[in-house]
């Protein structure tokens, strides 16, 4: 029931969604929207098929959700919140700064105690994200205020 | 050509030839493994390298980093579910599940073998077929290619395993970011709300990145348990228990035949690169399987034609561009560059004039697929090791090499955040039973066959019988009927088998 639920939900989603690209697409040139119209009408055609479906009486037989042990909603949004801040502060403070923290941070929120063991792995990780991007590929990275 | 041949061969020998191939193999390998960095990538970065060194030791460590790099991104697809480059995504559907169930290392075994199989497949093929190849590339136009995205597309369908329905939604949710950007025919932009970064289209690397490792990376925490099986082969000390026994490797000989030849053939298409190899071996492999519900669920078959026909692609792809300075995919364009640069010109001069030079980096590419298969072998045991480690240490060190992978291509800011919310595109379309390889290869496929379609319009001006008489595209045509009809007829009869 739930599934359907979220089916629904998303279906109806994205018939909205169809219809705001829809009214985006009168910005373009007509050549230029005919592509994109094609596609949102088939997105829209089969969004409307999953919408019937979920009213329709299921003919196949649910499959059993393969859960993994119940979702801790916490450790997902801390992981979600932390890696958007990291993102943020990443141009602002400097990559090597920022990535010490965001890994001191995640791991430790994740449920690593040990301080060792965290500034070992952090330690060793940088080292290594170092010699390969600096040295080896000197690759650019976000530069910020710090290193 | 034998001569030719032979001196090749004797070049290859020397030891500053042999070094560089190592080296650049390893180097491949190790930037293969990255989620991010690409074959390409790692091609346009060693070229600065290579000035210096003499033409044939800079094109063979070129060649090797390429074969190296094809190879290294399934290693990550397998123990991570984080494919290191395009070209793994069908390793990871199938051999991470195999991880999970303690089969790691003898995946890895395989995908090494198999992976040099058709790398040095292809090697043959360069090396013998050349010419007859190159005379059927330049048969492939605007309306040949664009038959061959519609016909890679059709491959949504079969991986649709779940739900046709949310399938196909996948897939045409994917078709419709595809279009974002710069329309290729006309000049207008589309949906980019004044963002100059998404100018170019939405960029394949941290959508890729997003809606596998990010997603991934969420999936494992998002529960305190830790439900790998620790893989047995950490315990033994030899390499003998990771190489694939001949008796069960031949058992897959046809497939991996086929998606060898599949491999080639899509390398020498000029536009046409490993991923989409991968793609359409996999869906053909799986089309024509007695068990097809197995694949995408832990089938050895299924990372072996993949691995396969991305190898195949190497060969394949320098068909064209030695032959007629016609770069297969991105790869072999950047490859081109370094060719240039040692005052190498593609074309019959690099078979007359510098015959020893172009002889040797083709046999380079056979040494490149041993030191592969050889490095891949004795470190497959190390490499394994990953799972045991921490999803609480691992999820964070993910997540900063997504970051980094997904920068590294533009050095874009907005790059990192267009990963994240595909990132957490791919995590809820996991839930709800959504595919999210649909959206990938509509990413790849949708703006090459908008683009061919535009190009084949204006230049027969707007004539579409030409799709219905040129022989290859009435291939493509029955092929892309093939693998639409086929997999639909299988989900009536299976639905009718278990209504009755």
């Amino acid at each position: 029931m739930k599934k359907l639920n979220g089916d629904r939900m998303i279906s109806l989603f994205l018939i909205a969604f169809c219809g705001l690209s829809y009214y985006l697409s009168f910005s373009f040139s007509s050549e230029a929207r005919s592509y994109p119209h094609f596609m949102i009408f088939c997105l829209f055609f089969f969004s409307l098929v999953l919408l019937v479906n979920t009213f329709v009486k299921p003919k196949k037989k649910e499959k059993d959700y393969i859960g993994k042990g119940k979702i801790d909603i916490s450790r997902l949004l801390s992981i979600g919140i932390l890696t958007v801040i990291y993102i943020v502060v990443l141009s602002k403070i400097g990559f090597y700064s920022s990535t010490v923290i965001y890994l001191l941070c995640a791991m430790s929120l994740l449920g690593i105690k040990n301080i060792k063991l965290l500034l070992f792995v952090t330690g060793i990780f940088l080292l290594l994200l170092y010699s390969i991007f600096n040295v080896f590929l000197q690759l650019p990275k976000p530069e910020g205020i710090l290193f | 050509m034998y001569t030719n041949f032979l001196a090749g061969i004797l070049l290859v020998l020397q030891v500053n030839n042999m070094v560089a191939i190592i080296v650049g193999t390893i180097l491949g390998i190790l930037i293969g493994v990255l989620p991010g960095l690409s074959a390409t990538m790692s091609v346009a970065l060693l070229i600065p390298i290579t000035f210096k060194m003499d033409p044939l030791s800079g094109l063979c460590m070129l060649g090797a980093v390429y074969c190296g790099a094809v190879y290294g991104g399934s290693i990550s697809a397998i123990l991570l579910r984080t494919p290191g480059t395009t070209a793994s995504i069908c390793t990871a559907w199938d051999g991470y599940p195999l991880t999970k169930k303690g089969r790691g290392g003898e995946v890895l075994g395989y995908t090494a073998v198999c992976s040099a199989i058709g790398g040095i497949f292809s090697v043959f093929c360069l090396l013998f077929l050349a010419p007859p190849l190159a005379e059927f590339s330049l048969k492939f136009g605007p309306p040949e290619r664009f038959l061959l995205a519609i016909f890679g597309l059709t491959i949504i369908v079969n991986l649709s395993s779940g739900s046709l329905v949310k399938g196909l939604i996948s897939g045409f949710f994917g078709l419709l970011l595809a279009t974002v950007g710069m329309d290729q025919g006309f000049g207008a932009l589309r949906y980019t709300f004044g963002q100059i970064s998404l100018f170019e289209g939405i960029p394949m690397l941290p959508a890729l990145i997003g809606l596998f490792s990010i997603s991934q990376a969420f999936t494992l925490i998002e529960s305190k348990s830790h439900d790998y099986i620790v893989d047995d082969f950490i315990n033994r000390s030899n390499v003998k228990s990771i190489v694939p026994k001949l008796n069960k490797l031949k058992k897959y000989w046809k497939s991996i035949l086929k998606s060898s030849i599949i491999g080639v053939i899509v390398g020498i298409i000029p536009g046409a690169g490993a991923s989409i190899a991968s793609y359409i071996a996999y869906n053909e492999t799986k089309r024509v399987s007695k068990h097809p519900e197995k694949f995408g669920k832990g089938s050895m078959e299924g990372v072996i034609v993949s691995e396969t026909a991305n190898n195949a692609v190497t060969g394949g792809s320098l068909i064209p561009m030695l032959t007629l300075g016609i770069p297969g995919n991105a790869v072999t364009a950047v490859f081109l560059g370094g060719l240039l640069i040692h005052g190498l010109i593609p074309g019959p001069a690099l078979f007359t004039k510098h015959a020893s030079i172009t002889y040797g980096l083709m046999i380079s590419l056979f040494f490149s697929n041993i030191a592969f298969l050889f490095f891949g072998l004795i470190c497959a045991r190390y490499f394994i090791k990953i799972t045991k480690i921490s999803n609480n240490i691992l999820v964070p060190l993910i997540i900063v090499l997504s970051v980094t992978g997904s920068y590294a291509m533009r050095s874009v800011i907005f790059d990192m955040y267009l990963m994240f919310a595909f990132g957490l595109l791919g995590y809820f379309m996991e839930k709800y039973e959504f595919p999210a390889a649909p959206i990938v290869l509509a990413l790849i496929l949708g703006p090459m066959a908008e683009a061919e379609l535009s190009r084949s319009l204006t230049i027969f001006r707007g004539n579409i019988s030409l799709f219905f008489i040129r022989p290859i595209c009435l291939v493509f045509i029955a092929l892309s009927i093939i693998s639409f009809a086929i997999p639909i007829i299988r989900i009536i009869k299976s639905n009718k088998k278990y209504t009755s």
